[in-house]
């Protein structure tokens, strides 16, 4: 017999996905076009507010080539009604949004008709020929405006232009602040972002002959949620329609959310029987779909004179755009209640405030939240130990919450699963020779260029939490998931589950983990079928905040040792030994000294002809897992910086992530996704920004101006990890995917500080040359 | 992001671009490499009814030298000029400008007179053209003229060719021996339309004194800007860091550029000081006097 194969987990085995992807043979919703296909378009809205008094589409119906242009009125006499926003909140002012616009319009970019024709050429030369009548109102372009109270209101019936508040903590003590040796009042601001997935949004539905059902292929994060979702807006049966996700090139969350383009092309398939195809182009991704991360903090602190953390309290106004999308204000709520970062503060207090503005609506965004939460509590952090002349790090290890008190129940009512924070810490510093920086610093210095070393220590949750929490919450989707496996006759697996893939490996982690459990080969002998409404086990909330290995990992986990059971039951049978002796690893099951190869167990089992009495013919197993609580990866990062004085250019010398994320399945897949959200976040810190004029304008419609990093921006990455394993985790897995967004920004605005010396501006992202340039004249009293 | 509707017609010659341009005149446009035409035809800023093809003309994708001059035809692909020995012999600058522009990949395509002839003052050849005082010649069908950097870029993407002419060759003029060359500039991100850049190329005279000192800033005004005062600054002086800095403070202080949402007037002021006294003092560390040059060959 040959050598023993290694375990899968933990090994960075080359990613099942790669061959058909890096050969270009993919299969994203473009890549499909059935005959017959009307291409969809839709008109959008060229001004940031205003009374819409009147569509025309004569003229854009009259152009040959085209099926139809229909508005919001013509969708509801074809059944649709608005659509459900999925996590409504306390006091919500509004839970369903149009499909289109009706009476007015809230933001540039806003779709008031949709036009179906032979091509998309045809669609937009049609668009231009739609007709708006619009009379203008004054445009709302930040959250500051939203709430004064002379503003003009985005929905006339409400009291104000705020959607929804939730305060998170409780009501932190006054006294508190009052006596504090150390109090802290300062203002943080985040710039709009987009999440800017390479594919865009993408739907293609098609009509099933000889029955009132559609099949849609849709670029989401989430088949079943968004078949729940859509099918409830087109005022049909979930059963009418099926949604399957291909390959997707990439979501960061935006994608998590159902938008009114994939519902009217799943209802206009349906209505006029033949396929209807929608692909989103970069200008309508940066107009249309859904912007992120924009908020203003305000917060108090207060410390003893040791510098440890007493109280925080404050406000959080969030820029939600003309209305909310899927996750309504759920990002200023997570923001809230992660304010308190990796720290032990026993009181906090936190209004956050959602408030509708004339811009394109707010959604999801990877590791939401967190990055606004971590940003400001992290420039605290440092601002505290200029005040006290103690090392930010000394501030930090001071108020970390420690090893020994896991579970930690913050004053926010997270709780914090396990981990060594100040471990992260120490090896963060020893990593990027922390000790050692002013040297470094002079050196610089005699280059004529400005050196800054800065941290930024984080905890994300990760992976949701209990179903029973969330519907508490008000979210529309638990957080179970169940993994089916089947094996065939020859000894081979298929792991079906309902979660989807946008890059992140899924089918490679899955088939490793139950590669171990099964003893078979994660490249050979197991295949992974994701993300179909109604051909896969059901996904509550699909691939989100790293929910595949944790939550889709633990079913299929519990599913492959139940399918292990059976086998073993069978190979005892064969083999005339107790269950529990038998092992399957090398594709064989082996007691004693003896071995049957798992193809003939299965071949019994499927055939039925050779089973030991009492066990059943059949061998398909399926597992439901639901996690007690989400998990709480952790860690600390650190920048170093050179500036160039004459341009505000900031380079990064050095990057150090320090991350545990539990036990790793795949370790190449896991710095993969520690890398991109690393480059992502340096894309927050430096260079990403929406940006509006006056009158509620896009400015970045293109991504000649909304710069997204290239790999030319981004500096080598080290990664050290530390494992600590979900103690409540069947394989002890924590997320990935999110945790490391949080760190960048408040570790290069914590390093600008160290370079220059503190300047009200690094309280705000993001960190442009000219900005940069200003803050040096700041620095210096020039200016 | 679909263009509006036009007509497509690939020119198999030279004249007859120039017979479809008598025609057609202001209703087409001519297409090279399309590295700025397209994404303006799918965002539906431009909207020709008709458009020429050129980019396959091979009579004029050339690059040579005749008595001393570079000549460069219109079609010559960006990455060929940044290639090419014959060019990097007398005019370094111009590589040194190249590799600013864009990605390897736009290089490929784009094409070394689409790129002057769209006049951008924050792209490179533009501003390598009006430094290095190339001559452009456009035909139409009627006959042929030559145009001076300076005429030929008239204001922000806007140059000197009438809707009936087309450009067909770059002409660069022997730079003086042993001028220090040199062509900064900073952006965003690398590859991305500049925030502020500087061209310069420092002749010296036989006591090794400024003698015809050319400075050319990016993105400071609607066409490639010769600080002229600057340059005058210089006449007669040694390039040393105290005079090299006063023409970069002069050569700033005339130029008041464009705020964007990417940096402010005031920023793009300072940095184009920056910048101009970082390609005054590499071109002056290049420079020799002729009589130098003449011994070292």
């Amino acid at each position: 017999m040959s050598a023993h194969r290694d375990r899968a987990v933990g090994r960075s085995i080359a990613r099942l996905e790669d061959p058909r992807l890096l050969r270009g043979e993919g299969n994203f919703v473009a890549d499909q076009n059935p005959t017959g296909t009307l291409h969809a378009h839709f008109v959008r809205g060229p001004i940031a507010h205003g009374n819409l008094v009147n569509v025309n589409c004569e003229r854009a119906i009259a152009l040959p080539g085209v099926h139809a242009v229909l508005t919001v009125s013509d969708l509801a006499q074809i059944g649709a009604i608005p659509l459900k926003v999925g996590w409504n909140h306390p006091d919500q002012q509004i839970t369903e949004t149009e499909l289109l616009a009706s009476d007015r319009v809230r933001w540039v970019g806003q779709a008031i008709a949709v036009v179906l024709a032979d091509s998309l050429y045809i669609a937009e030369d049609a668009g231009e020929l739609v007709e708006l009548e619009l009379e203008p109102l004054p445009a709302i372009t930040s959250a500051s405006a939203a709430i004064d109270p002379d503003a003009t209101k985005l929905y006339p019936d409400w009291p104000d232009n705020v959607l929804a508040e939730y305060t998170a903590g409780d009501v932190a003590n006054p006294g508190l602040f009052a006596e504090a040796a150390i109090t802290l009042h300062e203002q943080f601001s985040i710039q709009r972002l987009a999440a800017s997935p390479l594919e865009g949004r993408a739907a293609l539905a098609v009509a099933q002959p000889g029955s009132d059902r559609v099949t849609a292929w849709i670029s989401t994060q989430a088949a079943h949620h968004a078949s729940e979702v859509i099918a409830e807006a087109c005022g049909w049966p979930t059963s009418r329609l099926r949604v399957i996700t291909p390959d997707v090139g990439g979501g960061f969350g935006l994608k998590e959310a159902v938008f009114a383009e994939d519902v009217i092309t799943c209802l206009l398939a349906g209505h006029f029987g033949r396929p209807v195809k929608w692909i989103e182009d970069r200008r309508e991704n940066l107009i249309g779909s859904a912007h992120c991360r924009q908020c203003e903090w305000d917060i108090e602190l207060a410390a003893d004179q040791d510098g440890r953390i007493l109280a925080l309290r404050g406000d959080l106004l969030y820029d939600m755009g003309g209305e909310p999308t899927g996750v309504g204000i759920g990002f200023a709520r997570v923001a809230a209640e992660m304010l308190g970062g990796p720290y032990r503060i026993e009181s906090v207090e936190v209004k956050a405030r959602g408030v509708v503005t004339n811009k394109t609506p707010a959604g999801a965004y990877r590791g939401y939240g967190g990055p606004e939460a971590a940003f400001a509590i992290e420039r605290l952090i440092d601002l505290l130990a200029l005040r006290l002349n103690l090392p930010p790090h000394e501030v930090r290890r001071r108020n970390f919450v420690q090893p020994d008190q896991f579970p930690y129940s913050s004053a926010s009512g997270m709780v914090y699963d396990s981990g060594n924070y100040e471990e992260a810490l120490d090896l963060a510093l020893a990593r990027s020779d922390f000790a050692g920086f002013e040297r470094r610093r002079e050196e610089a210095q005699k280059l004529g260029l400005l050196r800054g070393i800065g941290m930024a220590s984080f905890v994300k949750p990760s992976g949701l939490t209990n179903s029973r929490i969330m519907a508490g919450a008000g979210t529309d989707h638990g957080n179970s998931e169940t993994v089916t496996i089947r094996m065939t006759a020859d000894g081979a697996a298929t792991v079906l589950s309902g979660v989807s893939s946008q890059g992140q490996g899924h089918e490679t982690i899955l088939a490793q983990v139950c590669a171990d459990v099964l003893g078979l080969d994660p490249e050979r002998e197991i295949s992974v079928l994701l993300g179909d409404s109604q051909m896969t086990p059901y996904s509550s909330a699909g691939a989100i905040n790293s929910r595949v290995a944790i939550i889709a990992g633990a079913a299929a986990r519990l599913a492959a040792e139940e399918l292990r059971a059976k086998l073993q039951l069978i190979a005892a049978g064969f083999m005339d030994v107790a269950p529990t002796a038998v092992v399957l690893a090398d594709s064989q099951a082996v007691a004693g000294g003896k071995s049957v190869p798992i193809a003939q167990l299965a071949k019994a089992a499927l055939t039925g002809f050779e089973l030991p009495d009492g066990v059943e013919p059949g061998l398909e197993q399926s597992a439901t897992y639901d996690p007690p609580n989400g998990t709480f990866p952790y860690g600390t990062h650190v920048a170093e910086i050179e500036i160039e004085p004459g341009s505000g250019a900031i380079e990064i010398v050095r990057y150090i992530a320090v991350n545990d994320s539990g036990i790793l399945l795949n370790p190449a897949i896991v710095n993969g996704q520690l890398i991109g959200a690393i480059a992502q976040g340096i894309g927050g810190a430096l260079l990403e920004e929406i940006a509006y004029d006056s009158n509620g304008q896009i400015q970045t419609a293109s991504l000649m101006d909304y710069l997204l990093p290239t790999a030319c921006e981004i500096p080598r990455i080290e990664i050290e990890h530390l494992c600590t394993p979900a103690p409540h985790i069947p394989g002890g897995v924590k997320g990935v995917g999110e945790s490391g967004i949080l760190a960048p920004a408040p570790a290069i605005a914590n390093a600008l500080a160290n370079a220059l010396g503190p300047v009200e501006a690094q309280n705000h992202l993001p960190f442009s040359p000219p900005v940069v340039w200003e803050m040096i004249r700041a620095a210096d009293g020039i200016g | 992001m679909k263009p509006a509707p036009f007509d497509y017609v690939r020119a198999t010659h030279p004249d007859q671009a120039l017979e479809l341009l008598a025609t057609a005149g202001d209703e087409s446009k001519l297409l090279a490499g399309g590295q700025s035409l397209i994404p303006m035809l799918n965002f539906r800023l431009a909207r020709p009814a008709v458009l020429i093809d050129i980019g396959r003309l091979g009579e004029l994708s050339y690059i040579n030298r005749q008595d001393g001059t570079l000549r460069i035809g219109a079609t010559t692909r960006q990455a060929q000029l940044e290639r090419s020995k014959l060019a990097s012999a007398g005019w370094p600058l111009l590589a040194r400008a190249i590799g600013w522009l864009a990605h390897p990949q736009i290089r490929s395509v784009g094409t070394v007179g689409g790129s002057v002839a769209h006049a951008d003052p924050a792209a490179e050849l533009p501003v390598a053209c009006s430094v290095l005082e190339a001559r452009m010649t456009v035909a139409s069908r009627s006959g042929k003229r030559e145009i001076s950097a300076d005429d030929f870029f008239v204001t922000h993407l806007t140059s000197a060719i009438e809707a009936d002419e087309m450009l067909l060759e770059i002409a660069i003029p022997a730079a003086p021996d042993g001028a220090g060359q040199s062509f900064v500039e900073y952006s965003r991100r690398h590859g991305d339309f500049a925030l502020g850049g500087a061209a310069v190329v420092i002749p010296l005279d036989a006591q090794g004194r400024c003698a015809g000192v050319r400075i050319t800033l990016m993105t400071a005004a609607p066409v490639p800007w010769r600080a002229r005062t600057a340059e005058k600054l210089l006449e007669g002086e040694l390039p040393g860091a105290q005079q090299l800095a006063a023409a970069a403070k002069a050569a700033a202080s005339e130029i008041s550029p464009t705020s964007d949402i990417h940096g402010g007037s005031s920023y793009r002021k300072a940095l184009a000081q920056t910048l101009c006294f970082q390609a005054l003092t590499e071109a002056a560390a290049m420079a020799t006097p002729p009589d130098v040059t003449r011994v070292g060959k």
